[in-house]
């Protein structure tokens, strides 16, 4: 194959394959990330969905702690019933309004962890919060009841009659981390408080999330050092998860949720588009490859056809040429003998017959110059003065025995006796073609008219049959070289090349060779063009120089 | 109820001297309290320490049937290092509990690994089958969410927690808590709130890999007991111990309380957790098996007094549950000390048989304190302070069996034997991982008053 052909074959698939690649890849990409942004969005809101338990847990202590507050008051000896009974409460605070702490007091052992307890008391007793509430109320969330003791769920909650005062979270980091603190602002300015067992809310938080995730979720609850306090769901490796975190709500503000899916799972579907796109892509180029391998080879196949035609046909007329010119040159030779003999009857019929002889083997040259012409090249015009209706006549008389052979009427209506430059055996060539096409198709019993015209520029010829005709479809074909309408073995004898000679002789006679459309039979128009001849080397004779 | 162990000789003893001074059976189901000083008389015009001892002794329950029922949450640890052997071994000591459970006990199983599962929600132990079945399933695998497990098994004992029942977490772990909170502190934080609810938590660590001091602590303020089980195949004699004493609970929901007269100054609770606030000291417990004693000793410093006169020290109140009677019963005390300028008089008021529960309790903080030293490589001090301890509880053993105080003279023996044998093993690298568990275990033995152990 040459090289021009297989880099057009590797264009013409490469390509379109690049270009549906790249598309492909930009679809995959957005798409990719359009869902892994809807899946961050769907991981987030899973999340959010479990900092709504947290929230609603704080809530509730928060209920129940200022209940409590509320209740105890100032009393010493309340607050420290309810430290000592409630699971929630670590330890209670009372603090007067310069934030100093009343309650507990510090402790007489010399124990130094309760020292250092006593010490973050105060501290939280100094930075406790001041001045107006913020927006979350205490809400009556009774969902998670269940999870904290029925100790403090029962009996204390008809004492809250007294308007609700606002409590007020507070964090700190003691004893390997978060502790939260709870405060009842009193208005003036003191304040009760307590510090929230650490143990108990962080079970409760592991309490409060659902049991287990979806197939492949996993979910984390982490503290403050990212140390992961909590785990549900299924394990998810570290290194090939997608991942999801958010900071929880206050209290935990300094805490984190995380959520967990494996990279595998998502390969379900972004990824997916992958897949289709490379099978499409693969039976494009296959396609493609296979297209055209087969145009490639078709046309080569083609071309070497044509190849062989116009070399057969070369071959055939250069070897027909030599008989040829043997015919005539011993014609001539027998007309001299005869010349030379006595005249009697019979010598005359000979050279009646010579005559014959000579004519044909004259048209035959000239038809096999013709072939040679159109596939061998151009020889020059040899235009004379002639009278096309002469021409004419003298084609079809040599037509006459198989015409009449074939009961084919001729009908001349010849109206082109002005003698013109024209090249005798270019018309010759195209009369032949045409009339013997008339000859092969038009059948038994047809018509053959010819009708010359003349214009001061233009002779046309017009021959029209009354045979099969040609069908719309294939008016452009006819003209081509080695195109038969009808490849049947039925089909009569012949080349293809006849009406391609013709209007090749035509057209460097400077006219024209159509077809014109018709119901019935075929109608081909000649047009010769004889105002300025351009192409005038009369004195060569073409035979002369073919065979010289 | 097989009184196995020499602990609860001990305490079967000191209900009999009980029984003989109250001379009836009068008080037969309630619980015995007896509030008492280590010196009732003291050398007059200085300020002295004394210690104050509240004792408790559950009564026995006349048969089986009446017990009260058992609300129990079993934590099975199936990380990877439980595999084998002790799997095997926890699935059948667990399987040998359900059996000992009756219609009417509420039981829940729950394993963690690194994440937690109820294998068995808080049911009734009536399908026992089913139950077991369960539990035989279980493969261990993973890492040790221990605090979680805890608290998941707190959760089911929650869900039908009722005052006249036994509502306890069992733990069991072989490893280091490496999933979620692994300090002392938290897993304290969270016993201390769970016996608040009246569930206490007892611990059995299995194998040299576990962390004592994490496991300790959630039993001695989850009011439970802990267990140093060396072999898997103690497991289910370990089970049975606990399920022993689990099954013979009389009371529970204590409220003791100790109000001191305001010259006399709380200083400490000396081998129990407690709230000390001002005058007023506040012990939780959790419950009290039968025939068990349970005491709580207190360091005071008593303000100076004048020579023949006496003062009020403390009143004890204690507030409980009796499981018997389905009663909330009360009891209080109250406890006067005598201003002495004679010093014989002081030395023969003493009372040996508290002075001996308080060395112990005294020796066992310091044996702590000892553990502490050797962790810090500090071995001659540690070794120091077991050979004093041995030493005071060898004088204190020698008083006591001349005064004929027989009844504590096995457990002082046994602690000081302990402690001269850990004096002595102190030393060996090789042997500290175990010694060190076999250490905690008796210093939760000794303060908790367990009802087994070694």
């Amino acid at each position: 194959m040459p090289l021009r052909y297989a880099i057009a074959l590797l264009l013409l698939t490469v390509v379109p394959l690049v270009v549906i690649g790249w598309l492909g890849s930009r679809v995959v990409a957005r798409q990719n990330e359009q869902q892994r942004a809807q899946l961050q969005r769907l991981m987030r809101s899973r999340l959010d969905e479990l900092d709504q338990r947290f929230i609603a847990l704080s809530r509730l202590y928060q209920t129940q702690l200022t209940a409590n507050l509320s209740q105890a008051d100032r009393n010493v000896d309340s607050l420290r019933d309810l430290r000592r009974q409630s699971p929630l409460v670590h330890a209670t605070m009372l603090v007067d309004r310069d934030g100093r702490l009343i309650y507990p007091e510090r402790p007489a052992t010399d124990a130094s962890h309760d020292i250092l307890w006593h010490a973050v008391l105060s501290e939280l007793a100094r930075r406790r919060p001041i001045g107006a509430a913020d927006d979350s109320k205490p809400a009556d969330d009774r969902l998670l009841t269940s999870i904290l003791s029925r100790k403090l769920a029962t009996g204390r909650r008809s004492t809250a009659k007294q308007p609700p005062r606002q409590s007020r979270w507070q964090t700190c980091y003691h004893d390997n981390g978060l502790q939260l603190a709870l405060w009842l602002p009193r208005d003036d300015q003191s304040a009760t408080g307590v510090v929230l067992e650490r143990g108990r809310w962080m079970a409760d938080l592991i309490q409060s999330v659902p049991d287990s995730g979806e197939k492949g979720e996993s979910f984390a609850l982490h503290n403050s050092d990212n140390e992961t306090i909590y785990r549900w769901g299924d394990p998810v490796p570290d290194d090939d998860a997608i991942r999801e975190s958010i900071r929880m709500s206050a209290p935990w503000s300094s805490w984190s949720l995380s959520y967990a899916l494996p990279e595998s799972s998502q390969l379900q579907w972004p990824t997916a588009p992958w897949l289709p796109l490379a099978a499409l892509l693969v039976s494009i180029v296959t396609c493609l490859s296979l297209l055209g391998i087969y145009l490639m080879t078709a046309m080569q196949r083609q071309m070497a056809l044509a190849q062989q035609q116009v070399s057969f046909a070369s071959h055939v007329s250069h070897e027909l040429r030599t008989p040829l010119t043997n015919i005539r040159l011993y014609t001539d030779l027998a007309r001299r003998d005869l010349a030379k003999s006595k005249e009697s009857p019979t010598e005359s019929a000979a050279s009646k017959r010579l005559d014959v002889i000579e004519e044909e083997s004259r048209r035959l040259s000239r038809i096999v110059s013709g072939v040679l012409e159109m596939v061998s090249g151009k020889n020059k015009l040899r235009l004379i003065q002639r009278v096309p209706d002469d021409v004419i006549r003298t084609t079809i008389e040599s037509f006459l025995p198989s015409l009449q052979h074939r009961q084919i009427r001729t009908d001349l209506r010849l109206d082109a006796s002005r003698a013109v430059q024209l090249d005798e055996d270019l018309l010759d060539i195209i009369l032949v073609n045409l009339i013997s096409n008339v000859e092969k198709y038009a059948g038994q019993g047809g018509r053959l008219e010819i009708r010359s015209a003349q214009t001061p520029s233009d002779t046309i010829i017009d021959i029209i049959d009354d045979g099969p005709g040609i069908p719309r479809s294939s008016i452009r074909k006819v003209f081509a070289p080695f195109q038969r309408l009808d490849d049947s073995l039925e089909s009569p004898a012949g080349t293809g090349l006849g009406l391609a000679i013709a209007r090749n002789a035509a057209r460097r006679h400077d006219g024209d060779l159509v077809y014109v459309t018709k119901r019935q039979g075929a109608h081909f128009r000649l047009t010769l063009r004889h105002g300025n001849q351009v192409k005038s080397n009369a004195d060569v004779p073409t035979f002369k120089r073919s065979q010289s | 109820m097989k009184p196995a162990t020499s602990a609860c000789r001990i305490f079967t003893g000191s209900w009999l001297i009980l029984g003989l001074l109250f001379g009836s059976n009068l008080h037969a189901e309630q619980v015995q309290l007896d509030v008492r000083l280590v010196n009732p008389t003291i050398k007059s015009g200085a300020k002295q320490t004394n210690y104050l001892r509240v004792a408790l002794t559950g009564f026995d329950m006349p048969s089986d049937k009446e017990r009260p029922p058992v609300n129990v949450a079993l934590v099975l640890d199936r990380s990877g290092s439980m595999s084998g052997e002790k799997i095997a071994r926890a699935k059948e000591a667990a399987i040998t509990a359900i059996n000992r459970l009756s219609d009417q006990d509420i039981v829940s199983v729950i394993l963690y690994d690194s994440n937690v599962e109820v294998l068995v929600p808080a049911t009734k132990a009536s399908d026992r089958e089913s139950i077991k079945a369960a539990i035989r399933s279980v493969q261990a695998n993973g890492s040790t969410a221990l605090f979680a497990g805890v608290s998941k098994g707190a959760a089911e004992v929650r869900k039908f927690l009722a005052d006249d029942q036994v509502n306890r977490v069992i733990l069991l772990s072989d490893g280091l808590a490496n999933v979620g909170p692994k300090s002392p502190q938290d897993l304290e934080s969270l016993g201390r709130s769970l016996i608040k609810e009246g569930i206490s938590v007892s611990t059995l660590g299995l194998g040299l890999n576990y962390n004592e001091d994490l496991m300790v602590a959630l039993a001695s303020v989850g009011g439970g007991n802990h267990a140093f089980i060396e072999q898997a195949d103690d497991l289910v004699a370990v089970f049975n111990q606990e399920f022993d004493g689990l099954l013979s609970v009389v009371a529970n929901e204590f409220e003791i309380n100790i109000d001191l007269d305001p010259s006399v100054r709380p200083v400490r609770l000396i081998g129990s957790e407690g709230d000390i606030d001002g005058q007023s000291v506040h012990i939780p417990l959790a419950q009290l098996y039968a025939k068990q004693e349970r005491y709580f000793i207190l360091e005071t410093e008593i303000d100076a007094g004048e020579s023949d006169t006496t003062r009020p020290v403390a009143d004890v109140a204690v507030k409980y549950r009796n499981l018997k009677t389905e009663t909330m019963d009360k009891l209080t005390s109250h406890v006067e000390v005598r201003f002495s300028d004679s010093d014989t008089e002081i030395e023969k008021a003493r009372d040996l048989e508290i002075l001996a529960y308080c060395t112990l309790q005294v020796t066992t903080e310091r044996n702590r304190r000892a553990t502490a030293l050797r962790d810090a490589g500090q071995v001659q001090e540690a070794q120091k302070l077991l050979r004093q301890n041995a030493d005071e509880l060898s004088v204190v053993r020698l008083q006591c069996a001349d005064a004929g105080v027989d009844v504590v003279l096995p457990e002082l023996s046994q602690v000081e034997k302990s402690n001269s044998v850990q004096a002595e093993s102190i030393i060996d690298v090789k042997k500290w991982g175990m010694l060190r568990k076999g250490m905690r275990a008796m210093q939760n033995r000794v303060e908790q008053q367990q009802t087994y152990g070694e």
